[in-house]
């Protein structure tokens, strides 16, 4: 700590008077009482003529500022001395209460004689001393100092310092910024006082320093007993007719409480073991009185809609300077309502991290307290302090990652000659941390997902003033809509004349312009220290949005297909949508397979509904994985998913749970759940996804989704056709703006030839027919069949009923309209009910099985049976077609069967009073002698063979053939 | 058993109800357009005061470009004096319901009056199906006063189907003696598909090709019943017989056809 001498006359005196000061504490005495703080008072005082009038106006400039601290002393004979001789002393500033340096000139004549413009008060020091005066008692005596106080230009990293000019030297008292329980506020401290028995001490502080009324006490050097301070002095000036500045600015926060004061001393015989007093100021009022019109401004980094944008944010608050007149209060909070559409960009998400509120990526917040909630010393470090050189705690830089900055800022104060830098930065969210909820819509809109830090001052470039500001920033997001608001509240009742905030810009940017082009206007909310008292205001800026396309188009492209092209194998398959930004988001999507592309679904227990619905559906249901990118720009952030199946969903038999967890970097916006039905087509077996309307906004943060890919991927789950006809894949998605399109892919497939195609037919049917109870069939096919198994699957099968067997007329009469049977098939006719039918499939883990209908499909066309195969949810419509021969038999032809693994079908046509076939005579007679009729049959496969064959249908229970008893005989 | 009071010849009457024709080579008499008629009359043997067989041939034609009318109600008309007094054709009755069970084996042979085949067609924007039946008519159940016969027609290709027609005989105006009445339902091949239409009818009603039984005793006795036996006075250009028939569209139309005198009558 440095010292200037003073070469002053009154000053050679009183150097030869103190040097022979001695501690004031009398040797041999009882042990003294302990070191304290008699009294303490700070007041601002008016102008008026007596100067002692209180001055109560908020966030003005009063005439002068006093603080008196009295040490805690005992008598010495007709004299007092002090228990212990005071070491260092802080005063605490009320927050608010605000000394300007900069309105001031600053001395910098080190070792020499301050300027009289520098003066920016005077100081009254009460000692004991050694007797050198008449009257004195015990070799004590008192002497009192009256000596002015300095503005000097900071030394060392401070912000400010004044000096004390004692005729010894000066003693520098440096102003800082200190995080006082109230807030923060300006400190003033004086390290090392002398051991001079100080008894007492007494500053003022001019108000406007180079106001006329200070002439009496400018340059004045003073120095007597205690009873007449005054009695010898010397020096003495005038102002030098600058225009006077305010240097002091009350708090503007007016009522109770009334503004406090604080100071800690210690003593050299205790160091650090401060004791603390405190003094009221007077109540501060006619906040009404203070002007507040601060103004803000926007600016994008590029007007182009729904396109990443960094913004700056400037708030700027004007003040007066005159003394005579009021300061604009300090900013207490803004609220800043973002252009409508204006968005939170998911992409922003990527790669950054979040900054703690403390520990070693931490921004540490500082509050003024100690772990047990009681104010700290100057010697204690609390929560983002850290201990200077010599010892005492100054407010520390933060520990914010890096990857957490998110913009800059910068404040200027006229506090400050040169503006403070800082940083913007993204802090960790008060939900969905360990422990914690998960994040929730409330949270969104109350602030508490999106939060930020603003760290003015601290590290590297920007510690050079020795101020470090931390502040706490949240932006409520409505949760229906995104729309954002920023909050930044309890700001320090530090005059900012500007503060902003650059967001930074980029495919990453936190924010997203408005869809919609035209004006964004955002509105400020502004509050001062000194609401609800002073006035609170309101201000707008605004910025055209520009390079909207009306209509907005969508034209999204798609990507869809199997990994493999082999025919009939299992393979991954792949979707993925795409759309470019700026056109309409993806509202909704249906998807289409391919014909014969099945999803082997035995052995896969689907995730249950409840689970589905919570996003939290086992492993063993997972099918495939998904991708989504969610952001505007050309670099959106990717998110992983999973793929499950889902149990009925929808009126469908399965369904699909795309489970994305959005946990990205430090925000964990829980789990977004796209569910979607899986239809199976029941006439052509293909499958088809239908969506729900796909998120668009998530915790009102718009996604912005972009692409959209899915693979399932499960082995063993999606399996080719075997058929290699060209076919597509086909997307219907619909925009979020209206708009609808529709998509395909080319689908085709290689290796057909190689599949091979060898069902097995076999038919039988009764010799107990009758005219009244009719015939019975039932027919067998088998083959090999299902992925992997190097077969085709059946796709035409037609067969040609006997003569024998004809279709009877009041089957015909009884079957089931087509459109009944469209709507509900258990409302066709208990008589169109003809028979039943079971299939096995390696698709499901069990049977289908079902009714066989007689659908009447109108006019022209005669009726024709239809196989309603159900299972495990599936239902297979297997349609015939019936056309009559020019050999007058009947032929059923399923002519367009799914391709599907069918390993089995069995068709059962019984006889009774509903039987589709009649006896044309005595079916024994009519079969041959192997008793069997001729079946004509033709098997087409999904690969292009063709089979003719003439299957035989065994009439049972006919009576031994004649010549079989022949042979019998001749055996035995 | 037999119906009490079948004087003037069931059998033959059905024989006209059927499918009576007549003699001359056009017996066409509804202008067109519409439905068009062909009747054609055989007796066998054709001799005066003989017993015979009628065969007769009844063929309905669509008019040009249209699909074949469904007939809804047919009027056979017989020529006088071709009573079936004579004749012992239907010594049993057959009940519809048994027909439709067991077919002819549902009722006796003795109950058979003759026996025939019909066709049918069902119309098709693919092709006409084309349906082939036999026809046996039967004597119904005993009503009083009143005689019923039963058509009862039986098709095996392509489709399977029954169909009892119930026909009750009533006195008709000159030429002719009497008319066999029978109302055809419309026949909904399948919901709402197509009506069936019938195309032609053949049949015999007589003692040709059937073979009755009786019990004397402990034994069984077959025998051929009498046929319809054939005035000795023939009418001015034949015997006349006449078929009026109305469609399901409204229309209607009717044949005519007059079997020649038999030579013995000109003897």
């Amino acid at each position: 700590m440095k010292r200037r001498l003073v070469p002053f006359g009154v000053g050679a005196i009183i150097a030869a008077v103190l040097a022979l000061a001695v501690p004031a504490t009398p040797a041999g005495a009882v042990p003294a009482p302990a070191f304290g703080i008699a009294h303490f008072s700070m007041q601002a005082l008016g102008s008026g003529e007596a100067g002692d009038e209180l001055f109560t106006q908020a966030a003005g400039h009063p005439f002068a500022l006093k603080a008196s601290v009295e040490f805690a002393n005992e008598p010495a004979g007709a004299y007092r001395v002090p228990t212990e001789e005071a070491r260092d002393v802080t005063i605490d500033l009320p927050p608010g209460l605000l000394a300007y340096p900069q309105a001031v000139a600053a001395c910098r004549q080190v070792e020499q004689q301050c300027p009289v413009d520098s003066q920016v008060g005077y100081f009254v020091l009460h000692a004991s001393t050694l007797s050198l005066f008449a009257g004195s008692e015990q070799g004590v005596s008192s002497l009192s100092l009256l000596a002015p106080i300095y503005n000097l230009a900071p030394s060392g990293s401070e912000p400010a310092e004044l000096g004390l000019a004692t005729p010894l030297g000066t003693i520098p008292m440096q102003g800082r910024l200190v995080r006082t329980p109230a807030g923060y506020s300006l400190a003033v401290s004086a390290k090392g006082l002398a051991q001079l028995g100080v008894l007492s001490i007494e500053i003022t502080l001019w108000g406007a320093p180079a106001e006329t009324a200070h002439d009496a006490q400018r340059g004045l050097t003073c120095v007597g007993p205690e009873a007449n301070p005054t009695s010898l002095c010397t020096g003495g000036g005038t102002a030098d007719g600058e225009e006077a500045r305010p240097f002091l600015t009350m708090p503007s926060k007016c009522g109770a409480p009334a503004p406090t004061a604080s100071v800690w001393a210690d003593a050299w015989l205790h160091p650090a073991e401060y004791v603390k007093a405190e003094s009221s100021l007077a109540s501060l009022g006619y906040c009404d009185r203070l002007p507040f019109s601060p103004q803000l401004s926007v600016l994008p980094e590029n007007l182009a809609a729904e396109q990443p944008v960094g913004v700056d944010v400037g708030v700027g608050v004007s003040s007066n300077e005159a003394p005579s007149l009021v300061s604009a209060p300090p900013l207490r909070s803004v609220a800043l309502t973002l252009p409508q559409g204006m968005s939170i960009n998911p992409a922003a998400a990527g790669g950054v991290t979040a900054c703690a509120a403390a520990g070693s990526e931490g921004i540490d917040l500082p509050s003024g307290l100690g772990e047990e909630g009681r104010p700290l010393s100057p010697s204690e470090v609390g929560e983002g302090e850290e201990s200077d050189p010599g010892g005492e705690a100054v407010l520390a830089a933060g520990h914010c990652p890096r990857a957490s900055t998110i913009g800059q800022a910068e404040a200027r104060s006229p506090l400050l000659a040169e503006p403070i830098a800082g940083h913007v930065y993204l802090a960790e969210p008060l939900c969905g941390s360990s422990g914690q909820a998960p994040c929730g819509e409330g949270d969104a809109a109350d602030g508490r997902l999106l939060r930020f830090y603003v760290e003015l001052g601290g590290r590297g470039e920007q510690s050079s003033h020795g101020v470090v500001i931390k502040l706490t920033g949240a932006i409520q997001v409505n949760p229906a809509n995104g729309q954002l608001v920023v909050v930044l509240s309890e700001a320090p009742q530090l005059p900012l004349s500007k503060l902003e905030l650059r967001l930074f810009g980029g495919q990453r940017a936190l924010l997203v312009n408005p869809s919609q082009c035209g004006p964004a206007t955002t509105n400020a909310e502004l509050q001062p220290w000194g609401s609800p008292y002073a006035p609170e205001a309101a201000s707008s800026s605004y910025y055209n949005v520009a390079g909207c396309s009306q209509p907005q188009p969508f034209q999204p492209t798609l990507t869809a297909g199997s990994y493999s092209v082999a025919a009939g194998q299992f393979t991954p398959f792949l979707f993925d949508l795409q759309r470019k930004s700026g056109e309409q988001t993806l509202s909704g999507l249906q998807l289409q397979a391919p014909q014969g592309l099945v999803a082997v679904l035995a052995g896969i227990t689907p995730c249950q509904e409840a689970a589905a619905g919570a996003g939290a559906c086992p492993q063993s249901a997972r099918v495939g994985s998904s991708a989504v990118a969610l952001g505007s720009g050309t670099e959106p952030l990717w998110l992983d998913g999973s793929v499950y199946l889902t149990g009925p969903y929808r009126g469908a038999p399965f369904g699909l749970a795309i489970v994305t967890s959005a946990r990205v970097g430090p925000l964990d916006l829980g789990q977004v759940v796209i569910r979607a039905r899986l239809d199976v087509n029941p006439t052509t077996g293909a499958l088809t996804v239908t969506s729900d309307s796909l998120p668009q906004i998530l915790l009102g943060v718009p996604l912005h989704m972009s692409e959209l890919r899915l693979d399932l991927d499960r082995p063993g789950f999606i399996a080719n056709p075997t058929s290699c006809a060209g076919q597509r894949v086909l997307a219907n998605v619909s925009g979020g703006g209206g708009a609808g399109a529709k998509m395909s892919n080319p689908f085709g497939l290689a290796g057909c030839r190689a599949l091979g195609f060898a069902p097995k037919l076999s038919a039988f049917t009764s010799a107990a027919a009758s005219i009244r109870s009719g015939a019975s069939l039932d027919l067998r096919l088998s083959q090999a069949a299902g992925p992997g198994s190097g077969q085709a699957n059946l796709a035409r099968l037609r067969i040609a009923l006997p003569r024998a067997l004809p279709t009877r007329l009041t089957a015909l009469q009884s079957a089931c309209r087509a459109a009944v049977f469209a709507a509900d098939p258990a409302a066709c006719p208990a008589a169109s009910l003809v028979g039943i039918a079971r299939a096995a499939t390696p698709l499901i883990s069990g049977q289908l099985a079902g009714p066989v209908y007689l659908i009447a499909h109108g006019r022209g066309q005669p009726p024709s049976p239809t196989i309603v195969l159900q299972g495990q949810g599936l239902r297979l419509d297997l349609s015939a077609g019936t056309t009559i021969e020019r050999s007058g038999r009947t032929a059923i032809g399923f002519g367009s069967l799914p391709d599907l693994p069918l390993r089995s079908v069995e068709l059962y046509l019984p006889r009774g009073p509903h039987s589709v076939l009649a006896p044309a005579g005595k079916l024994c007679s009519a079969a041959t002698a192997a008793h069997t009729l001729a079946l004509p049959v033709e098997l087409a496969a999904h690969n292009g063979l063709v089979l003719h064959r003439t299957a035989a249908i065994a009439v049972r229970g006919c009576p031994p053939a004649p010549r079989h008893k022949k042979r019998r005989r001749r055996l035995a | 058993m037999r119906f009490a009071g079948r004087s003037t010849g069931v059998a033959l009457t059905l024989a006209c109800l059927l499918w009576t024709g007549a003699t001359s080579a056009s017996a066409s008499a509804t202008p067109a357009p519409g439905p068009s008629a062909r009747l054609h009359v055989v007796f066998t043997p054709d001799l005066a005061g003989a017993r015979t067989t009628v065969e007769m041939s009844l063929s309905i034609a669509a008019a040009p470009g249209q699909a074949p009318p469904s007939l809804r109600s047919l009027a056979l008309r017989l020529p006088q004096g071709m009573g079936v007094a004579t004749t012992t054709l239907g010594e049993a009755n057959c009940e519809p319901a048994s027909l439709f069970a067991s077919g002819l084996d549902g009722c006796s042979a003795n109950a058979l009056l003759g026996f025939g085949t019909a066709t049918a067609v069902v119309p098709a924007p693919s092709g006409n199906v084309v349906e082939r039946a036999e026809l046996h008519p039967l004597m119904g159940p005993s009503h009083e006063n009143q005689i019923e016969v039963l058509f009862y027609v039986q098709a095996n290709t392509p489709v399977f189907a029954q169909l009892v027609l119930p026909a009750v005989l009533a006195e008709d105006a000159a030429p002719y003696g009497e008319q066999l009445l029978t109302s055809v339902p419309l026949i909904e091949v399948w919901p709402e598909g197509p009506d069936l239409a019938l195309r032609s009818i053949d049949t015999t009603i007589g003692p040709l090709h059937l073979l009755y039984h009786r019990r004397v005793g402990s034994k069984t006795v077959y025998f051929r019943p009498q046929g319809v036996k054939i005035p000795r006075q023939c009418p001015p250009g034949g015997f006349p017989f006449g078929a009026v028939m109305s469609f399901a569209s409204g229309a209607s139309t009717s044949a005519e056809y007059r079997v020649a005198c038999p030579i013995a009558t000109r003897e």
